[in-house]
């Protein structure tokens, strides 16, 4: 048989032509999904609907909180592998009263964990809110008049309690916690619950802050454990104690 | 040893598998209609050449897969426009399942399907089906003589399959669309070049043949399937008048998705991803043949063909076939 190398040479350049063409340098879609926090603000096992109300916390004694707020900033998602994905930089200003507290886009995916700090990053610390940002600009929530020069309050607790030991008491003395500084940031990890971030949707973390937890080892009977509202009461024995007490403030609903 | 001649009307390929679509040019005048079946499922996940767990796929996709089944329905004809050049035509029609599976106690079915729900909250239902690309073929008798023949190849793949469906009731978010693998086409018109080595010598048959795909253009979502070469090795017996049988290998390679859809968020999962599709693939079959000698239907053979894979090696993650098997009936005239 003879070849007819026509046919040969245009089969041979198909075949070339085939696989030396078209690797795939593109970027797929990428895509995010929203997510927000639902959060209840609860004093010892019972939710705070309003400020002023009389609660009871798990040992029968009595409180009133009349103010509960908090700064939870630098969110992380976690992977399945323990890799954080950062989360928007919204400063979420957390108060009684207010559940939805909406934090942005996040890249769409499985997490297994969230991950936050409460309190403010050093360089926002240190910073003059402007009047038009409704989370830093609270009166409420500086040590001063104005944010600086003592920075901000991370956490803030007040109202009364009933300070005797055996919890039996109508007299409330009033408490005020105001924990603050560079130094008292804390991180939180939530325990494991999976949530899967869909492109274009809403993914709702439902969690709680029990305040109450503020109080674990504080001896209440001693005034000098209520007080603490000022940066240089945050470098003490008790802010030390308080600061502990606030990784115990956070769960799932 | 008993010969078994190749009886009057059937051509030079009549002993080939079910899962061969070229093996031979008619004679001037000659007709050919064929229906073949091709069957696949999928279950294991893999990355490159070994099976990964579900849990590193949620690390980089929502779901899971857990299974998928295509069936795909194909009417050929062919024709014999003279002793060197016949053409042939293709239809196919597609049917495709699959399940994919979210990780444990996420809260992320938001579709609503409570009947879904129901059974398990987290396992996500898809299927398509319809006509799928048509494809045209020229095929040309490059040499051949009493024992052998060579024949070339020229197809062209027609994008007449949807490439835009979306997954309606079952949708993970507003609008979702399939994944490329459950659409019905590849939305491009393709070349299909093809050389094929067949020799016969009374009861028994060979091949040798190579296929290709080139895929030069993006479809109007943007992008193409890769550039594919398909290897194939076969040999048949005839043991009866109206028995044979057949061992092929199968060499299969494919470049993965250049470009991609806006429409498919790749982080769905992994068959959203442009980037897991392609590989390597070799796999082996063993078929049977039955001849038809009269009657309506003389001339006529049933053809069915199972395999296996024995290596694979894919881009990123795919799941892999289990097995897949091909049917076909072929009339001659």
């Amino acid at each position: 048989m003879r070849i007819p190398y026509l046919p040969a040479v245009l089969l041979a350049s198909m075949f070339l032509i085939g696989f030396t063409a078209c690797d795939d340098d593109d970027d797929p879609a990428t895509s995010k999904g929203s997510v927000a926090l639902h959060i209840h603000t609860f004093a010892g096992g019972n939710e705070v609907e309003a400020y002023g109300d009389t609660l009871l916390l798990g040992d029968d004694r009595k409180i009133v909180v009349n103010t509960a707020q908090l700064y939870l900033t630098n969110f992380r998602f976690i992977k399945l592998d323990d890799s954080e994905v950062q989360g928007p930089a919204t400063v979420l200003f957390m108060k009684q009263g207010v559940e939805e507290y909406e934090l942005g886009e996040v890249e769409a995916g499985n997490y297994k964990g969230l991950r936050f700090d409460v309190g403010l990053s050093d360089a926002t610390n240190a910073s003059t809110p402007d009047p038009n940002d409704p989370a830093l600009f609270q009166s409420t929530m500086w040590f001063g008049s104005t944010a600086q020069p003592d920075g901000f309050v991370f956490v803030n607790f007040q109202g009364a309690i009933d300070t005797t030991l055996n919890a039996n008491s109508n007299s409330l003395a009033p408490f005020a916690y105001k924990i603050g500084t560079n130094d008292n940031r804390v991180t939180i990890t939530m325990p494991q619950e999976n949530h899967t971030v869909v492109p274009d949707q809403l993914d709702v973390y439902h969690m709680k802050v029990d305040y109450a937890g503020l109080f674990n080892g504080i001896v209440l009977s001693n005034p000098n454990n209520l007080q603490m509202t000022t940066p240089a009461q945050n470098n003490s024995v008790l802010a030390e104690q308080l600061v502990t007490n606030i990784a115990t403030l956070f769960s799932y609903e | 040893m008993m010969l078994f001649i190749m009886p009057p009307g059937y051509a030079q390929g009549y002993m080939s598998p079910a899962g061969v679509m070229i093996s031979h040019a008619h004679a001037k005048g000659g007709w050919m209609f064929s229906y073949n079946y091709m069957d696949m499922y999928m279950e294991d996940n893999w990355s490159g050449n070994h099976p990964i767990s579900e849990e590193q796929i949620w690390n980089d996709y929502l779901y899971a897969p857990q299974s998928m089944h295509m069936g795909m329905h194909m009417l050929m004809g062919m024709h014999g426009l003279s002793d060197r050049i016949s053409i042939m035509m293709m239809t196919e029609y597609k049917s495709s399942q699959m399940t994919m599976l979210l990780p444990p106690g996420s809260s992320g079915h938001h579709h609503g399907d409570t009947t879904s729900l129901s059974v398990n909250p987290n396992l996500h239902k898809h299927s398509t089906n319809g006509f799928g690309d048509t494809k045209l073929w020229a095929i040309y008798k490059w040499m051949a003589n009493e024992n052998s023949s060579v024949v070339v190849s020229a197809g062209l793949s027609i994008p007449t399959g949807r490439i835009n469906l979306e997954t309606t009731e079952h949708a993970v978010y507003e609008g979702e669309q399939q994944p490329y693998m459950m659409q019905l086409g590849s939305g491009t018109l393709d070349f299909m070049p093809g050389v094929t080595y067949l020799s016969y010598a009374g009861s028994f048959t060979w091949s040798v043949q190579a296929l290709s795909t080139i895929r030069a253009f993006d479809n109007v979502a943007g992008y193409h399937y890769g550039n594919d070469l398909t290897m194939n090795a076969w040999a048949a017996y005839q043991f009866t008048s109206f028995l044979s049988a057949s061992i092929r290998l199968e060499g299969y390679t494919s470049a993965p998705i250049s470009g991609f859809d806006p429409q498919i968020y790749a982080v769905v999962q992994p068959g959203a991803d442009p980037d897991c599709y392609g590989g390597e693939r070799v796999s082996t079959y063993g078929g049977m043949n039955f001849y038809i000698h009269d009657g309506w239907f003389q001339n006529s053979k049933l053809a069915v063909e199972f395999g296996l894979p024995l290596y694979q090696r894919v881009n990123v993650i795919q799941q892999v076939p289990l097995f897949i098997w091909n049917a076909s009936f072929t009339a001659s005239f």
